[in-house]
Formats: C-alpha cells, sequence, structure tokens
C-alpha cells in the first residue's frame, strides 16, 4: 500500500496496548471521520470507496509489523470471526424472519459486528495465554 | 519442544528485548519460546540460533517425545 507506514501501528507491550504514534493515531482519526463526511456529501460513494481503501491500507500495514507468531493468532482469530459472524448472520436473521417476517438490518448488523469483536478478541486472548 | 534460549542468552547478557530485536520479533514471542509455548519456524530457529552464537539448532530448540506426536 502507500500512505500508512508499518511503523506507525507498531504494537506495544500487553495485549490490549496497541502503541500507535500520533502519526497512526491522525491517519485512523483522518479515515474515520470519512464516515460522517460521507453522510454529508453526495458524493457518498467515493467517500466510502475512500474510507474502505484507507480501511484496508492500515490493516495492511499493521500486518506487516506482525511477527510470525502474531500473523498465527491473527489468521486463527479471523477465521473464528468470520464463522461467528456467519452463524450470526443466519441465526438472527431466521429468528426475526420467525417474529417480524423481515429482517431489521440495523440490528443484524450491530449483533454481526458485537459477536465478531467479542470472538475476535477472546480468541487472541485464549491463543496468547497459550501459545 | 524445551530450549536453552534463556541461558545462552543471559550468557551473551543480552535481553529479550534486544534478542527480539535481533531476531526481527516481538518480546512476547520471545518469552513464549523460552517457555515452551511456541514452535518457531525453521527460519526464526534458525536466526535465533545465529544470534544466540550457536552453530546448530539443536544447541538451543531440544525436540521432545511428545513433539513427535504433535500433528503439524
Amino acid at each position: 500500500m502507500v500512505i500508512a507506514r508499518p511503523e506507525w501501528f507498531k504494537k506495544g507491550k500487553g495485549t490490549f496496548n496497541f502503541g500507535m504514534t500520533w502519526q497512526g493515531a491522525v491517519y485512523l482519526l483522518a479515515t474515520l471521520s470519512l464516515i460522517f463526511i460521507g453522510m454529508m456529501l453526495i458524493t457518498t460513494l467515493t467517500i466510502g470507496g475512500l474510507f474502505l481503501f484507507l480501511i484496508i491500507d492500515a490493516q495492511y500495514a499493521s500486518l506487516k509489523t506482525m511477527d510470525e507468531r502474531e500473523h498465527l493468532h491473527y489468521s486463527i482469530a479471523m477465521r473464528n470471526m468470520a464463522w461467528g459472524m456467519i452463524v450470526t448472520i443466519v441465526m438472527v436473521s431466521l429468528v426475526m424472519l420467525n417474529f417480524n417476517d423481515e429482517v431489521n438490518l440495523g440490528v443484524l448488523i450491530v449483533a454481526v459486528g458485537l459477536v465478531g469483536f467479542i470472538i475476535n478478541v477472546t480468541t487472541r486472548y485464549k491463543l496468547e495465554k497459550s501459545n | 519442544m524445551k530450549t536453552k534460549i534463556k541461558e545462552h542468552r543471559k550468557e551473551l547478557k543480552m535481553t529479550q528485548e534486544e534478542l527480539a530485536e535481533a531476531v526481527n520479533v516481538t518480546r512476547q514471542t520471545i518469552i513464549a519460546l523460552e517457555q515452551g509455548r511456541y514452535n518457531p519456524s525453521l527460519i526464526l530457529a534458525y536466526k535465533v540460533t545465529k544470534t544466540l552464537k550457536k552453530d546448530h539448532i539443536e544447541d538451543i530448540f531440544l525436540l521432545e517425545n511428545e513433539d513427535l506426536n504433535t500433528k503439524t
């Protein structure tokens, strides 16, 4: 990628210490702020594309700072998260269809995001303890 | 897998942080290696061995019987 630098997102000591530099913080803030700009502008699609690009760019940069053990943890956590999210989509949709005859997209997104986050954090914590 | 990283590292008066930097991994990975909780890749094992000024991987990493039965 072209903008984010790996050293901006170098992880510090401890599980939840991401040790981001000010450049990394500014980068993420600018990236996240694009959501709000996107709401106000007609060119939401362009902003959305840029937002996605920057998020993926940052993800790519942070991946480069990981060593082989962290790569392993990341991959396993992502796999578990993906499966958890797929199962949640199916289950929540089925429950909603059964009770409301329609799927509430907002609730579905929040539920899937929450489950994904919990699975990711739990997996990483367990792997950090055991491996 | 048992390792002798800690004792050889101390012989060289090297900290975990210094070893981690030398082999380009995090300190957490060095801790996991020293405690035998993580089996490194062949390349990392070589890097650690060379950094600790040993000739053979077997001088640092000791394969145990239970490792032979582990699925890889």
